[in-house]
């Protein structure tokens, strides 16, 4: 168990918990060190973040479970580099993430998977899915289709690839946005209820 | 597609559709030339226009048959064309831009929220001082008010595009062009789409009062020059024709914008 606490007026505190996975990845290790964030300081002054303090090692599944408000998502868009914090300091492998002074960039080394789902509508899966490491350059859009295909076959959804989110069930959107960040390879996968509208297949 | 066709005529909605479309003929025929109410009898009936309309020696000299009618739907029709096309190239990149990049929106906002209420009739003056000739004239008219509904509306999509989706991107490594292209312009087609079907109906709304003004061809200057010549009938006909382009050119709008947005059309199939 962490120490990571909350706020925002709620006498609660997000709790971690954490499994080794197997094998052991060299990076993705997760420092955050009295991290606490303020909303509108000068106004309402809402604290959501209070001196929060976690260790997450590298290949390590790591679940944050606290009530509605007590900052989890706070924390989680910390690290994304979607808010500022307060105070404190984020680290990732060692190297500075994010401080009160320095927000953290956005990028494919800390992919989210968001609460309410945010595949393209307007791309296939197989648009959705190969995006990351082509606009990255890392892959071809020939080599990006066939390693969407493989890992989206692994997944179970072959059959969709060429279909558009809309047309495929929440479940189905859920395992396509898991898949589109494992083709990037992050360091970090961090997911907003992360099992939320997955459907038998996928309990293992 | 027909199977499309299939389960529209399976519908109700065509039946509806005619049986509105005959209440209303009817209603205007017994209004004008069967009961001849007051108010309504000066105006031409159903009967009269459509006997004019498809007669090959036509009183008035307008039919389908007379080649004056086609002139004057194809300069209107070209008109529109052009101020549309221009209204589109140039709406559209800046209200993409204005809404993608908020310190060229806060530049450019209050000078379209300030021109955008004038209204037509009232720029038909400078119009008139700024360009040489009429044609030219009635073109910028019909393309001013294009270019706002379609500024307007294209600003509106990129504002309505869930934060959510450009969050993946940056998570994704998507550099500002790659959100440009890959999020923003796909992002706000819906809305440009509905801003191109409005500002073909305002094109259409501008160019009639321009040919009116200062027209010598044209759909608005036949009913114009018809209210004068007392060619009542004329006046309908050119009214009919011009709601059926407008209807022609509104569903080819609609028909390119799902082709464009299969997305939609086959998200909801």
């Amino acid at each position: 168990m962490a120490d990571a606490r909350d706020g925002a007026g709620l006498d609660v505190k997000p709790t971690a918990c954490r499994v080794a996975t197997a094998g052991s990845p060299s990076s993705g290790k997760i420092s955050i060190r009295n991290v606490s964030k303020v909303y509108d300081p000068d106004g309402d002054n809402v604290k959501a973040l209070d001196d929060c303090s976690l260790e997450i090692g590298a290949g390590e599944f790591c679940v944050v479970v606290g009530p509605s408000g007590c900052g989890k998502t706070t924390l989680l868009n910390a690290i994304a580099g979607f808010h500022s914090i307060s105070s404190g300091e984020i680290y990732l492998d060692d190297q500075l993430l994010c401080s009160e002074k320095k927000i953290a960039e956005p990028g494919a080394d800390r992919i989210v998977v968001f609460q309410n789902g945010a595949l393209f509508p307007w791309s296939t899966v197989l648009d959705n899915v190969i995006s990351g490491p082509v606009v990255q350059g890392k892959m071809t859009p020939k080599e990006a289709k066939s390693a969407a295909m493989e890992l989206l076959c692994r997944f179970g959804l072959s059959g969709i690839a060429h279909n558009y989110p809309g047309q495929i069930s929440s479940g189905m959107r859920r395992r396509v946005e898991i898949a589109r960040a494992m083709m990037n390879d992050p360091k970090v996968l961090r997911t907003f209820q992360g099992f939320g509208c997955l459907d038998k297949e996928c309990d293992s | 597609m027909l199977y499309r066709t299939k389960l529209w005529f399976a519908s109700p909605k065509p039946y509806l559709m005619v049986t509105g479309l005959l209440f209303f003929v009817a209603t205007w025929y017994l209004l004008t030339e069967y009961l001849k109410v007051p108010r309504f009898e000066k105006l031409p009936g159903p009967a009269i226009a459509v006997k004019e309309w498809l007669s090959r020696d036509p009183m008035y000299g307008t039919s389908i048959y007379t080649p004056e009618y086609y002139v004057h739907i194809w300069k209107s029709f070209f008109r529109v064309l052009q101020a549309f096309v221009l209204a589109t190239c140039l709406g559209v990149p800046l209200g993409l831009f204005m809404g993608w990049k908020k310190t060229f929106k806060d530049y450019t906002f209050p000078i379209l929220e300030t021109l955008r209420p004038i209204p037509m009739l009232a720029w038909v003056p400078l119009a008139i001082l700024m360009w040489p000739g009429r044609e030219l004239a009635i073109i910028y008219l019909t393309f001013l008010a294009a270019f706002f509904a379609t500024t307007l509306n294209t600003l509106l999509g990129v504002e309505s595009i869930d934060e959510v989706y450009f969050r993946a991107a940056r998570c994704l490594g998507f550099k500002p062009r790659h959100i440009f292209f890959r999020v923003v312009v796909p992002g706000a087609l819906p809305f440009i789409f509905t801003g191109l079907q409005i500002s073909m109906g305002v094109a259409w709304f501008s160019l009639v009062a321009g040919e009116m003004l200062a027209g010598e061809y044209g759909l608005g200057y036949l009913i114009w020059n018809s209210f004068i010549l007392i060619q009542y009938p004329v006046i309908v006909i050119a009214m009919i024709t011009l709601g059926f382009i407008g209807w022609a050119s509104s569903a080819a709008i609609r028909f390119v914008g799902s082709l464009l947005m299969e997305w939609k059309v086959r998200g909801v199939a």
